[in-house]
């Protein structure tokens, strides 16, 4: 109870604590979040429910509970720590904000694999945004800011006043729809993926109809005949300008192909329609994350291995020059392969969607990333 | 993905709260035996600060008065009984949502429940932590109120009883921490709710009888909050204690389940549930809740047995515990 947590460094106000960097009595750097107790309710319900979510889940996209400790006045969570936040690595290692395509491909395999996990422990983050992903030195991404999250099926508290970020917010809730699902955190997946490619958030709004504009003036207004239910809707009007859709190759022109197809698979409007975090990991978006299958007692390395290799590289490619160079000849051959494939493609009619050849799937629970 | 673990044995409560019949009689007696060890310690510290002779008759009194096990048990099971007045009162008072009360309801016992696993009623008497643990279970059930909402109607009631003792806001989250710490922070209980909802769903397509279904399945709340009150909740998983309490409420709307369950689970598993679904039967039916009568007497007991290191109203909490204060957890060595 009494831990002697060191404070170092001040890191950032979440959306009801201050977050710093400390030290733990065993000498380990970690996150401390600091939340106030307040005399109208003592611990605030937004903690317990974090951590109440954050106990049951352990897995390595997402952030770790180490510790609770308390004073009179304040209530402070004790997470690993994680060097950067989306929206900083972004500033920081990205051209204006824009990542390359390869660590885009790997910062969003890790997201979703880190939803899926959510998802199947029948828990919704509800607040996916770059300010809640975390990146550690080795690459490795993590939800984290389970402050607004929920246990799927628990209805949302109408009078709820929290303060959320609308941009990565789904169009079905800011349209009024309480049935809140899994598949708004696939909405904002979608948006998080554009933005890494653009370095600019996809639809900025400023208030609830803005936001709902800004992603009509790129998906086209919906309407009965594109979303079925749509006009059912509490925030519905009948008299939202009418704009038609634009190709997201078009306004996205840095992203590759299966990119694309894969993002359209995310930013649906429709829910039932979005694809599950499970199934986009299927995407031939992620082929070249994935390895042939390993057949048992071999003793070649463990497919999460593989994965691992890919983040050191990373990791090196960021530091020498000669080798992003490297890695834009590597992409062009990629956009071969990949035209190459899009032939087959459209004669097979993807096959590894119905298939699921993701080996990472059927090895869930690799040990985490060592260095 | 069959060698993938169920999605309930990947709970805290599957890994962490789950117990033999002996090995939670054994934790429960040691737990006593210790809290026992505090109470005299406390009692010997006391005779330190407060005159010989008082001292002695307390030590005395005391040690005639030692709760055992089964007395502590008794004690917390009134207490547990309460919940289930306060919620009628918070629900009468529109600050409980129907949708929420079973949920709050249950996760409050189960925390006390739990809370008694690692604590005794010496140090923390049942009433109070009561109602910490409801307080905390509207937050964690998202059902929560601002705590003058929530002390108001005890306020009143202790007002009518015309009791001396006024329940302040100070009595529920002062003792917060102490159990959300004693709960090992895992704040997350599954009750069998739900389940037995899914249950009357899946019966529908091989049981005909509609009205009687529906019956029965009214029914199970009964069983379901007969069953929150016993150690089930430490032994079974919420589904089967589901079951458990579907087939007692079958039994009484006289309809016949086993047609469902015969086609839904294969001979082998089916002889085991049985057997499962017999024993939580007969927890919930054999369950005796304590008397007004019982609970006084050992409340009586208690007065004279409390741990004077935990009780404020002690001479040696006033003398010595009040006076430390609390040691700040965060030093604040390098600026920011």
């Amino acid at each position: 109870m009494e831990g002697n947590y060191q404070r170092l460094e001040h890191l950032g106000e979440g959306t009801y604590a201050t977050v710093y960097k400390g030290r733990s009595p065993k000498g380990e750097i970690v996150a401390l979040k600091e939340i106030h107790l307040d005399p109208e309710e003592g611990a605030p319900s937004t903690a317990i429910r974090e951590i109440s979510l954050m106990k049951e889940l352990d897995h390595e996209n997402v952030v770790k509970l180490l510790d609770v400790v308390h004073t009179e006045t304040k209530l402070m969570l004790v997470f690993e720590f994680m060097d950067k936040d989306l929206k900083r690595y972004m500033d920081a290692n990205g051209n204006h904000g824009a990542l390359p395509p390869q660590t885009i491909k790997l910062l969003m395999y890790q997201l979703l694999k880190g939803i899926k996990y959510c998802h199947e422990m029948r828990v919704l983050h509800r607040d996916l945004k770059p300010q809640n992903l975390l990146i550690n030195a080795r690459n490795q991404l993590k939800l984290g800011d389970f402050g607004l999250a929920r246990a799927v099926g628990i209805p949302v508290n109408t009078f709820s006043n929290e303060v959320v970020t609308l941009w990565y917010r789904a169009p079905d809730v800011l349209l009024g729809s309480r049935n809140y699902t899994t598949t708004i955190d696939i909405w904002s997946a979608g948006c998080i993926m554009a933005e890494m490619f653009t370095g600019r958030p996809l639809f900025a709004g400023s208030s609830n109809d803005d936001q709902l504009i800004k992603i009509f003036r790129i998906m086209g207004t919906p309407s009965e005949a594109t979303w079925h239910g749509v006009s059912q809707l509490s925030n519905w009007k009948n008299n939202f300008p009418p704009y038609p859709p634009q190709r997201f190759e078009q306004q996205l022109p840095q992203m590759d192909p299966y990119a694309i197809d894969l993002l359209k698979k995310l930013l649906v409007y429709d829910p039932n329609l979005r694809w599950e975090a499970a199934r986009c990991l299927t995407h031939p978006y992620f082929q070249d994350l994935w390895q042939p299958p390993v057949p048992q007692h071999s003793l070649q390395m463990p497919a999460h291995m593989h994965e691992q290799q890919q983040l050191q590289q990373l990791h090196m490619q960021q530091q020498y020059q000669h080798q992003q160079n490297m890695r834009l000849q590597l992409q062009q051959q990629q956009q071969q392969q990949y035209h190459h494939q899009q032939q087959q493609h459209q004669q097979h009619q993807h096959p590894q969607y119905q298939q699921g050849m993701n080996p990472h799937q059927q090895h869930p629970q690799g040990p985490p990333y060592q260095q | 993905m069959a060698d993938r673990p169920q999605l309930f044995e990947q709970t805290s409560q599957y890994q962490h709260w789950r117990f033999t019949r002996e090995s939670l009689s054994k934790l429960r007696t040691e737990n006593n035996r210790l809290g026992v060890d505090r109470v005299l310690h406390g009692l010997r510290q006391e005779a330190k600060v407060d005159d010989q002779e008082t001292s002695d008759t307390r030590i005395a009194e005391a040690t005639k008065n030692l709760l055992t096990p089964e007395e502590e048990l008794k004690l917390i099971d009134f207490y547990l009984q309460r919940i289930k007045i306060y919620v009628t009162i918070y629900r009468a008072s529109k600050l409980l949502k129907p949708d929420a009360l079973d949920n709050v309801k249950a996760t409050a016992i189960n925390f006390m429940k739990r809370f008694y696993l690692h604590n005794v009623v010496f140090d923390y008497p049942p009433k109070n932590i009561m109602l910490t643990c409801f307080y905390l279970a509207t937050k964690v059930e998202n059902a929560f109120m601002k705590i003058e909402d929530f002390i108001r109607p005890l306020a009143d009631a202790e007002a009518k009883r015309g009791s001396k003792t006024q329940t302040k806001s100070d009595d529920v989250l002062g003792l917060e921490f102490i159990v959300i710490q004693s709960l090992q922070f895992e704040l997350a209980v599954h009750h069998p709710y739900r389940a037995v909802y899914g249950f009357y769903l899946d019966m529908q397509t091989f049981i005909d009888e509609k009205d009687a279904l529906r019956e029965t399945y009214d029914r199970t709340a009964h069983y379901i909050d007969k069953s929150l009150y016993t150690d089930l909740v430490f032994h079974y998983q919420p589904s089967q204690i589901a079951l458990g309490a579907f087939k007692l409420a079958a039994k009484e709307k006289d309809l016949d389940i086993d047609l469902y369950l015969t086609q839904r689970f294969d001979a082998r598993s089916l002889e085991l549930l049985y057997r499962v679904l017999d024993e939580i039967q007969d927890g919930i039916t054999t369950f005796a809740a304590t008397s007004n009568d019982e609970a006084k007497e050992i409340d009586r007991k208690l007065i004279l047995c409390r741990n004077p290191e935990k009780n404020p109203n002690s001479t040696l909490y006033k003398k010595t515990v009040a006076v430390q204060g609390d040691v700040p957890y965060v030093s604040d060595s390098d600026s920011d």
